[in-house]
């Protein structure tokens, strides 16, 4: 695998739903990659997370074999899914617009892990609260 | 006509194209496609251009971007996505006597006396035949893998120098990868060749291979800092007047690379070169 990198893409698609129209044709058709073969990996890896919205990394190498990493989607998508709420408060230290317990907080840390700046998972929790009160959502226990 | 689907380009700070971004993803924009200073959202061809416009200028008052973000709307006409990408490939001849060909495309009349021909479906493992650094290794077996040969491949990725071992007459081949999607789409690819019956594949190490196993020629393209590492075992695997061929090394790595060979008592018997790459060719003498 002598890999020399030809570019890397950044997309953001709907977990388990790639498929070659926009944007991934437009962004993976211009450096000959196999498109359906991206498609059917990244569905493989991202069905679970059904209703989210994955960023992906994908390295196109040299002579068009790729790879790709899937990153978590951002604190605030899972937190506004968490609470059930549609979006988060415009004025969040006055208006609160819903709750999440510290139970679904240490979930969205761990999921959140790999992609956080975070040495142990009491510093990704702390993280997680902090987006989620400049949301307006509070942290109950 | 055709489909077009609509494309907001936003260009300003990544913090306000993220946040942006997001909100449209949530509103029922497609997907995004995120570049230095540019973003691409892209929505549904039912869409209309007012729904668009609304939807935009709705969320960046809410995300309060109006004034960070510049954005404008135009169309991506629909194309042969799923299989515009094969253009890229196309039959490339190597050496007198191989041909490596997409499972599409011509080959040329004139290279009728070609005999060792090998399909390799372009997928995510590295060896589609159009890197220097794979061809130089193809054009190494046309002269070294010999009718009756034991042939190690190591860091397989596509297969293709696995399958062109059995086609230049290779008894055994031997071939792994670190990277379990290569091995699945290196399996793909014997079969698409017909060669699954020569070749022992594995997902693993060199390391798990037994130290008394011995090969006529051993291939490693794989990377320069990965080489290091295992010039002894390449060694300890050739039989006596055994090469290996290194590749995937920088053509500026290569003096190093041979350096250290010498130290291991391998003898260095021909660089090959081409563009930036270079692949280098060692024999164990005395062993």
């Amino acid at each position: 695998m002598a890999k020399k990198v030809l570019a890397t893409i950044k997309l953001q698609i709907p977990a388990g739903q790639a498929t070659p129209a926009p944007p991934v044709g437009p962004a993976l058709g211009q450096h000959g990659v196999n498109i359906m073969e991206f498609c059917k990996a990244f569905n493989a890896k991202t069905q679970d997370k059904a209703g989210l919205i994955i960023p992906v990394v994908i390295t196109v190498y040299a002579d068009r074999s790729f790879t790709f990493i899937t990153k978590t989607p951002p604190a605030a998508v899972l937190l506004k899914k968490a609470a059930g709420v549609e979006k988060g408060s415009g004025e969040p230290n006055r208006i609160k617009v819903g709750k999440v317990t510290r139970d679904q907080v240490r979930e969205i840390a761990e999921t959140k892990m790999q992609d956080l700046n975070a040495n142990d998972i009491e510093a990704a929790m702390r993280m997680i609260e902090g987006t989620a009160r400049s949301m307006g959502i509070e942290v109950v226990e | 006509m055709s489909r077009r689907w609509p494309k907001v380009t936003l260009t300003g700070p990544e913090e306000f194209r993220e946040a942006a971004a997001s909100a449209l993803l949530e509103v029922g924009a497609l997907g995004a496609w995120e570049s230095e200073t540019r973003t691409a959202v892209y929505f549904p061809p039912e869409i209309s251009e007012t729904e668009v416009r609304l939807l935009v200028a709705s969320v960046l008052s809410k995300i309060g971007a109006v004034e960070g973000l510049s954005w404008e709307l135009d169309w991506e006409p629909e194309q042969d996505w799923m299989s515009g990408w094969r253009r890229y490939f196309r039959p490339i001849a190597l050496g007198k006597r191989i041909i490596v060909k997409p499972p599409w495309g011509e080959i040329p009349s004139d290279w009728v006396d070609r005999d060792v021909v090998i399909e390799i479906e372009p997928k995510m493992a590295f060896g589609t035949g159009t890197h220097p650094s794979t061809q130089l290794v193809l054009e190494a077996e046309e002269e070294l893998v010999h009718e009756g040969a034991d042939v190690l491949d190591v860091g397989t990725g596509s297969g293709i120098l696995a399958i062109a071992a059995v086609h230049l007459g290779a008894r055994r081949v031997l071939a792994f990868d670190v990277d379990v999607t290569a091995v699945k789409n290196a399996l793909e690819n014997l079969r698409r060749n017909r060669v699954e019956e020569r070749v022992q594949l594995y997902a693993g190490e060199l390391e798990a291979l037994s130290p008394d196993q011995r090969f006529d020629v051993v291939l490693a393209n794989i990377r320069t800092g990965v080489h290091r590492g295992l010039l002894g075992r390449y060694r300890d695997h050739l039989r006596p007047g055994g090469r290996v061929v290194l590749s995937g090394i920088l053509r500026e790595e290569a003096a190093e690379l041979n350096q250290l060979l010498r130290q291991e008592g391998l003898t260095v018997e021909r660089v090959r070169e081409r563009e930036e790459w270079a692949a280098i060719e060692a024999s164990a003498q005395n062993r």
